[in-house]
């Protein structure tokens, strides 16, 4: 994918983008949607993507397939994935790091592993499984969570390179989900992206999250469905500073605005891009 | 506590069947309590069911108001978990759940309008045939063959069947601007479809029950012969000939299957 920026298509955009209806911005530099939301055999969505697929690079985002799953890879999952993945031809293919089912009984949501020896050999197994499916690398995704494991021995950052370096994967580096757990666990997102190799990463995400008060306790939920905040702003640029400029997507899931609110938090990430190429680290 | 017995603890206190699970010395505190944390994941969870039944049932929302819908959303996420990491696969028994539903005993075509719901959800997802099987083509064959033809259906075509006037319903509430129906105006017998060509649009077209039960068993592989039978013996008013002639001006047959 070019280091440049994308949004992550939705439903309700759909006839804005193949409209060109962008207001007073630019089009996307790429798109990027939910796999499982072409797992369908045909109709709109799909007739959608072929034809943005058609003027825009692709990459296949998952939210479903569940890399930490103890029980296993859904067979299933994979199978629709690899499909998909030969009919859009994307730029890159990621899942997050994250667990998503038990028992047969989907919990549909991105559950954080223990940061473990016994997890880290069962991601890494599950990431070689998907590589070979797909015959291409994999990118990884760092998620938020509000809860820490006693079980956790190892640092996130760690984690991910040892990753790296027993599966040959990439990374896809969430920044509004290190800062979400910045606040709510104290991590030092620096410190994990230096313990990333920075050449692995192929991908950036940004997004806005919600905050809670808990017992007058601030707590960030990882919802999509606000701007990129400005301390999430602040670390995208000490991030590009220190790994060089990637692809980066505006992520929202949820309370969409029009098309053009989107592209314009996306020519704030272009204009964050062009000026780390003009100052290289 | 290794990492199955992790996940499967975990899944249980998310779909409420054990507050904690063990979880507590799994989990480190902090500032929160271990519940707390969970509660959070828990009310994720929920919220994310509940969020697949709006897009699935956008219609009956509108039908009952947001809060009702909600109540009704909540309770049956509670007692459905989800079987697929495709979260629009997830709420296929919604309408069996509001059979049995019985604050809603008095009101009983919300569960048919649940089916039909459900069978305009599958059709948006279900694979493209670009063709069309026309009379003429059907005409051009010998006699002999036709007897026993057995017809390819569309992928998407799904059959709903009601005592409750349901699309006039469905129809009604689309749109913010409901109209009243009058739910003792008759049932109906309707199929659901995408139509050929790009992406397609979807189709819901009340035919008569003679009709109804000859797609219905063609589309179940039928030959052409006993699928008239069966139409004439549910529905003793239909004319097997202009019957077909119906469905297929109606584009629901896609080829000849043999």
């Amino acid at each position: 994918m070019p280091a440049i920026a994308g949004i992550g298509l939705r439903g309700d955009h759909y006839e804005a983008l193949l409209a060109g209806d962008f207001g007073d911005q630019a089009g996307p530099g790429w798109v990027e949607v939910h796999s499982e939301n072409y797992f369908g055999d045909g109709g709109r969505p799909l007739a959608v993507l072929d034809r943005v697929r058609a003027h825009w690079p692709v990459s296949l985002h998952g939210v479903g397939l569940g890399l930490g799953n103890a029980d296993g890879l859904d067979r299933g999952h994979l199978a629709r994935l690899q499909a998909l993945v030969a009919r859009v031809e994307p730029g890159w293919v990621s899942e997050h790091l994250c667990w998503t089912a038990a028992g047969g009984q989907h919990l549909n949501d991105l559950l954080p592993l223990p940061m473990s020896e016994e997890a880290l050999a069962l991601v890494c197994r599950h990431v070689q499984q998907v590589q070979e499916a797909l015959g291409r690398p994999l990118l990884v995704e760092n998620v938020s969570r509000y809860l820490d494991f006693a079980a956790s021995v190892i640092p996130e950052g760690e984690f991910l390179a040892e990753l790296v370096a027993r599966t040959g994967c990439g990374l896809l580096l969430d920044v509004n989900n290190l800062y979400v757990n910045h606040v709510n666990h104290g991590d030092d997102p620096l410190a994990i992206v230096a313990a990333l190799p920075a050449a692995a990463i192929g991908e950036i995400h940004l997004a806005g999250h919600s905050r809670r008060e808990v017992r007058g306790q601030a707590l960030l939920i990882d919802t999509h469905d606000a701007p990129v905040c400005a301390e999430v702003w602040a670390l995208y640029r000490q991030v590009l500073a220190r790994i060089g400029p990637r692809a980066t997507l505006i992520e929202r899931d949820s309370a969409l605005p029009p098309l053009p609110q989107l592209l314009a938090e996306a020519a704030i990430a272009d204009a964050c891009l062009g000026a780390c190429r003009d100052e290289p680290a | 506590m290794n990492l199955h017995e992790l996940q499967t603890a975990f899944a249980a206190t998310l779909r409420g069947r054990e507050p904690l699970a063990g979880l507590d010395a799994a989990v480190l505190a902090g500032s929160l309590s271990v519940a707390e944390r969970l509660a959070i994941y828990r009310n994720n969870h929920r919220l994310t069911l509940a969020g697949a039944l709006v897009s699935a049932y956008p219609v009956l929302e509108r039908l009952l108001g947001c809060a009702s819908f909600a109540q009704l959303a909540a309770r049956y996420v509670a007692q459905t978990p989800s079987l697929c990491g495709d979260l629009h696969s997830y709420g296929a028994t919604f309408g069996v759940f509001l059979d049995d539903f019985t604050p809603l005993a008095d009101w009983p075509w919300h569960a048919d309008l649940a089916r039909l719901e459900w069978a305009v959800h599958e059709a948006y997802y279900a694979a493209d045939a670009a063709t069309v099987l026309s009379l003429a083509e059907l005409a051009a064959l010998p006699p002999e063959r036709q007897q026993s033809l057995r017809l390819r259906a569309r992928p998407s075509l799904r059959f709903t069947a009601s005592r409750w006037p349901v699309l006039d319903l469905w129809v009604a509430n689309r749109d913010d601007a409901a109209h009243a129906v009058d739910p003792e105006a008759g049932g109906q017998h309707l199929l659901i479809w995408r139509t050929a060509g790009e992406g397609g649009d979807i189709a819901i077209v009340p035919v008569t029950a003679g009709e109804w039960e000859l797609a219905a068993a063609l589309a179940c592989g039928a030959g052409l012969d006993t699928a008239c039978e069966v139409a004439i013996a549910v529905d003793p008013d239909c004319a097997p000939g202009p019957a077909l002639g119906r469905l297929l001006a109606l584009g629901v047959f896609t080829g000849i299957a043999g």
